[in-house]
């Protein structure tokens, strides 16, 4: 993510000034936080049980009130009414995925633990691969094109192993049976990579 | 029996001869076989003249009703006949342009297979089908057909429409070429893109994304796209088919631009949708409206 700010800088030498709070500066990481849990509240309408119950997290002295705000935007199972709404999910969790991977390096730096953030990236990593599951049994060869990011993205930043496989599974099998071939194949060279 | 088309019966063995008599003259029926443009047809044969001399010749004769009174001899048989085949030919349908139709249908039912009226991922995929048979919009033919036999080609496993997805993409890139390269003539800057300047750009990426010829094609593809709606200026892009191809682009130059760090297009413009437009680092950035550059056009040109 750094690498990718100075690069932008580079592209853009009079950006736009920003004297406000961090928070309405679209280069920082808490802007998107806060677009992010601005959307929150239109998926969580989806169902009620969408949201994850979060006060015992709130009973343990070891998660700080950032973490649990984290939290209570991550879903806890995933609803996919249609096909439109389950793109626009599968981009929310990868929103968080981009996010969360700078938090943790960020924690580490001052000195907490990142593996809390593991968890969170876990959580989102499911939901898209529920939601490319999902989309598998459509037939729709756009959704197929918008979710190859996401898992491209599950790959690559998700800790656990199972989860990287079935986001690679995904890629290899629309490659194969989907006609989604060159583009499936650039994302899986690009891990490679 | 109906109809006026005739029917010529080259072999005798395709003939079921019915042979009858009828005022002390033998005549035979030629009855034609199962087709739909059968037709009775009653022709006088040389044995029969032979043994009737004493009826007039008929060979002036030609047939022009389905009466079982008539008679043509074989002479007046063939060239009815081949005039009749000929004529049937003039009426047959294009059959290229028939499976142009059909492998775009495949294509738009493949891509957006929700009805019309509740498409949400690009209902200007509908407008394919007219683009590719009208007579003016011939840029975007080439593109067209190589995402369309691309896609089908490779889900049926035809080689041979791979084959020739590929031309048609060699010949849109051609013409794509082309037409970057025209200026407008009193002030010698670059033309202002049209629809079908950002749909040939879109498709060609859609060809990509079956088979990719290079692994910056794709984004090289969509970054013009965006670079063309930039110049088209926000105004145009708020309504219409426009409006369609800026939704397509954006949700591509989501991936585009996070990957390769290019500046994604975000106008200022409220559209309905803006409360679901998801907030990433890329479309955070500011559009400044650029004076026609094309240098990444260049820079694609030498790579090709």
């Amino acid at each position: 993510m750094p690498e990718t700010l100075s690069h932008a800088e580079t592209l853009h030498p009079n950006p736009p000034s920003y004297t406000d709070t961090p928070e309405r500066n679209p280069r920082e990481t808490s802007y998107v936080i806060a677009k992010l849990e601005a959307i929150w509240p239109q998926l969580e309408g989806l169902a009620p049980e969408y949201g994850y119950d979060t006060s015992w997290l709130s009973l343990s002295d070891e998660i700080s009130p950032h973490i649990l705000r984290l939290w209570n935007c991550t879903p806890r199972e995933s609803v996919f009414p249609d096909i439109v709404t389950t793109i626009t999910i599968a981009f929310y969790h990868l929103a968080w995925l981009l996010v969360l991977p700078s938090l943790s390096s960020a924690s580490i730096s001052t000195g907490t633990s990142s593996t809390i953030h593991d968890d969170l990236i876990i959580a989102h990593s499911s939901s898209i691969l529920s939601a490319a599951a999902y989309i598998d049994g459509q037939r729709n060869g756009c959704a197929y094109i918008r979710m190859v990011f996401p898992l491209r993205t599950v790959c690559l930043n998700s800790p656990s192993a199972e989860q990287r496989e079935n986001a690679r599974y995904w890629l290899e099998m629309w490659r194969m049976n989907k006609g989604m071939g060159g583009i499936c194949e650039v994302a899986l060279a690009s891990m490679e990579r | 029996m109906d109809g006026h088309i005739f029917l010529f019966l080259e072999t005798d063995s395709d003939v079921s001869r019915k042979r009858t008599r009828r005022d002390g003259v033998k005549k035979s029926k030629a009855i034609a076989q199962a087709s739909a443009d059968g037709v009775l047809a009653n022709f006088d044969r040389p044995n029969l003249l032979q043994r009737n001399k004493n009826e007039p010749s008929n060979r002036s004769r030609i047939v022009n009703k389905p009466t079982a009174n008539r008679f043509l001899t074989i002479d007046d048989a063939q060239s009815i006949s081949s005039y009749e085949l000929t004529r049937k030919r003039a009426y047959q349908p294009d059959i290229a342009a028939l499976f142009e139709q059909h492998v775009v249908a495949h294509f738009i039912s493949f891509f957006d297979n929700s009805p019309p009226a509740q498409s949400h991922l690009g209902s200007w995929f509908l407008l394919l089908p007219s683009m590719l048979s009208s007579g003016t919009r011939t840029l975007v033919r080439p593109p067209i057909l190589a995402a369309s036999l691309a896609l089908y080609g490779n889900l049926s496993n035809q080689p041979t429409i791979v084959t020739e997805a590929y031309k048609w993409y060699g010949s849109g890139l051609k013409r794509q070429r082309k037409r970057l390269l025209l200026q407008e003539p009193e002030t010698m800057a670059p033309i202002i893109p049209t629809v079908e300047d950002v749909s040939m750009a879109l498709l060609l990426a859609y060809f990509e994304v079956v088979f990719h010829t290079s692994p910056e094609a794709y984004f090289q593809h969509h970054t013009g796209a965006s670079k063309m709606l930039e110049l088209m200026g926000p105004e145009a892009c708020q309504t219409g088919v426009l409006h369609e191809l800026f939704q397509t682009v954006r949700f591509h130059m989501v991936r585009v631009s996070l990957i390769t760090s290019v500046q994604a297009l975000e106008f200022e413009a409220d559209f309905p949708d803006r409360s679901m437009y998801l907030s990433s680092r890329a479309n955070a950035r500011y559009l400044q409206r650029r004076n026609g550059s094309l240098s990444h056009w260049n820079r694609k040109q030498k790579a090709l």
